[in-house]
């Protein structure tokens, strides 16, 4: 559905998850981009986590999301470091946090595992801030996905994203198969090589509900959206 | 090269997200019949990796703030405090690219005196990517590294843009660093040849991804290393 904002009706940028994470970005780049970032009724955008506060001041009043990621993308931090640090990114002003988690224990098929990671961190941190737990669909089969994302229900999570980019991509058959098993139990947003708006409308279509982007320019293109200087 | 060498110089780098647990197991079995420096891999396998090489002369090396840094630093010292407590026996630090971004150097030595502080004796390795460190930054992270007690400065390891380290980068670095400060490069290095040559230009310490130890094995054994 398209979503009117003023006079302007956008069909990707509501659903845009955004991020500045870029080694070697300046403060003055972050603080460009963020400023850009305001104008627009962006579903999110995510900073690392050392950005975070003065993010927060820049977005004061405006109506995105803030996040950032933690343990990505490999996951590796255990329980507790994943839960200190969701707590600190809290007190540095984030809204949301996409997290990942231990793939490792996902591809041995040990997914109590993943169960019990999702309820600890779910239990200690869910009432301060909106938990994304990041599936990295792209490494597993399909037994896998549909196991993970089973683990990550019963441990009380119920947004994912399905994988973190970097070269690990998502489908649509991926974005499918998760929507016709889970339906309304798992809020689906996809991440990972989303760059045209065809390939984007066909995830929203096949039920996710956000799109991370890491190269949204075709998407803002396809909304009449200037994209940030080419430095930002 | 000697085995000597393998055991001083190379060093098996378990950066791979996909791996099973008992391809672990197969992976720090390699380590061990390779004789390999040290085993790096992050801080949740290092009691697994300690059950497994104990008794054997590789390090196991944690992975603190990997691969981008970008966390506070005090939440970094307490993990690297935490993950010595579990068992490492070595530490490589990722330094956070947005402080080197803003020449924010305080921070920087602010975190060495702090990690020289609570982990005495402790073989701390820095991680800083050349690919993405501004001109200035990396004489700053040199020195601070030099006064700090620093052992090595990790200055590829593969998420600063670059699709591989070369002798050339390496030989560069070198040429800007202080003598006695080791170097170690990382990315895309998979075989005797590349690691021969990233020593000639400079570099103390070379990692492998663990995927490549087979090639390795094989390749040791054809030139009698080990």
């Amino acid at each position: 559905m398209d979503v009117m904002d003023g006079d302007c009706e956008y069909r990707f940028v509501v659903h845009l998850v955004l991020a500045l994470i870029a080694p070697g970005a300046t403060g003055s780049r972050i603080r460009a981009f963020l400023n850009w970032v305001r104008q627009y009724p962006f579903a999110a955008v995510f900073v690392d986590m050392t950005r975070l506060p003065e993010a927060r001041e820049i977005l004061d009043g405006a109506a995105v999301c803030l996040g950032a990621p933690i343990a990505h993308p490999f996951g590796w931090m255990d329980r507790g470091a994943k839960s200190r640090y969701i707590l600190q990114a809290v007190d540095y002003g984030a809204d949301e946090v996409d997290m990942g988690l231990d793939y490792m224990s996902a591809k041995s098929h040990d997914f109590d595992s993943i169960t019990e990671e999702v309820r600890f961190l779910t239990a200690e941190t869910a009432e301060r801030v909106q938990l994304v737990f990041v599936a990295q669909l792209s490494i597993l089969n399909d037994e896998e996905k549909l196991a993970i994302c089973e683990a990550i229900i019963k441990g009380g999570g119920h947004r994912i994203c399905t994988c973190w980019g970097y070269g690990w991509n998502t489908s649509v058959s991926d974005v499918s198969l998760l929507a016709n098993e889970f339906g309304d139990d798992l809020r689906i947003e996809a991440g990972g090589g989303i760059r045209a708006p065809e390939q984007a409308q066909e995830m929203l279509d096949a039920g996710a509900v956000r799109i991370h982007s890491g190269d949204p320019r075709l998407l803002l293109e396809a909304d009449g959206v200037s994209p940030p200087d080419p430095q930002t | 090269m000697t085995s000597d060498e393998l055991a001083c110089c190379v060093d098996a780098l378990f950066t791979d997200m996909g791996p099973t647990k008992s391809q672990f197991d197969s992976y720090c079995l390699k380590v061990e019949q390779l004789a390999l420096r040290a085993l790096v891999l992050p801080p949740r396998l290092v009691t697994s990796a300690g059950r497994r090489l104990g008794a054997t002369s590789t390090k196991i090396v944690a992975l603190v703030g990997y691969p981008f840094g970008a966390y506070p630093l005090k939440a970094k010292l307490s993990d690297a405090e935490e993950t010595v407590k579990r068992g490492a026996g070595s530490l490589e630090f990722v330094l956070n690219p947005d402080a080197l971004a803003d020449a924010n150097y305080e921070e920087l030595e602010s975190g060495l005196r702090c990690l020289a502080g609570i982990l005495p004796g402790t073989e701390i390795g820095l991680i800083a990517e050349a690919g993405y460190l501004p001109a200035d930054a990396w004489s700053a992270v040199c020195r601070a590294a030099s006064e700090n007690g620093i052992s090595y400065v990790v200055c590829t390891a593969g998420f600063g843009g670059s699709s591989t380290v070369t002798p050339e980068l390496i030989a560069s670095l070198r040429a800007n660093a202080p003598r006695g400060l080791r170097l170690k490069a990382w990315h895309g290095i998979g075989s005797l040849g590349g690691v021969e040559a990233l020593r000639e230009a400079g570099a103390s310490l070379v990692g492998l991804p663990t995927l490549a130890l087979e090639r390795l094995a094989e390749e040791a054994k054809t030139r009698g290393v080990a």
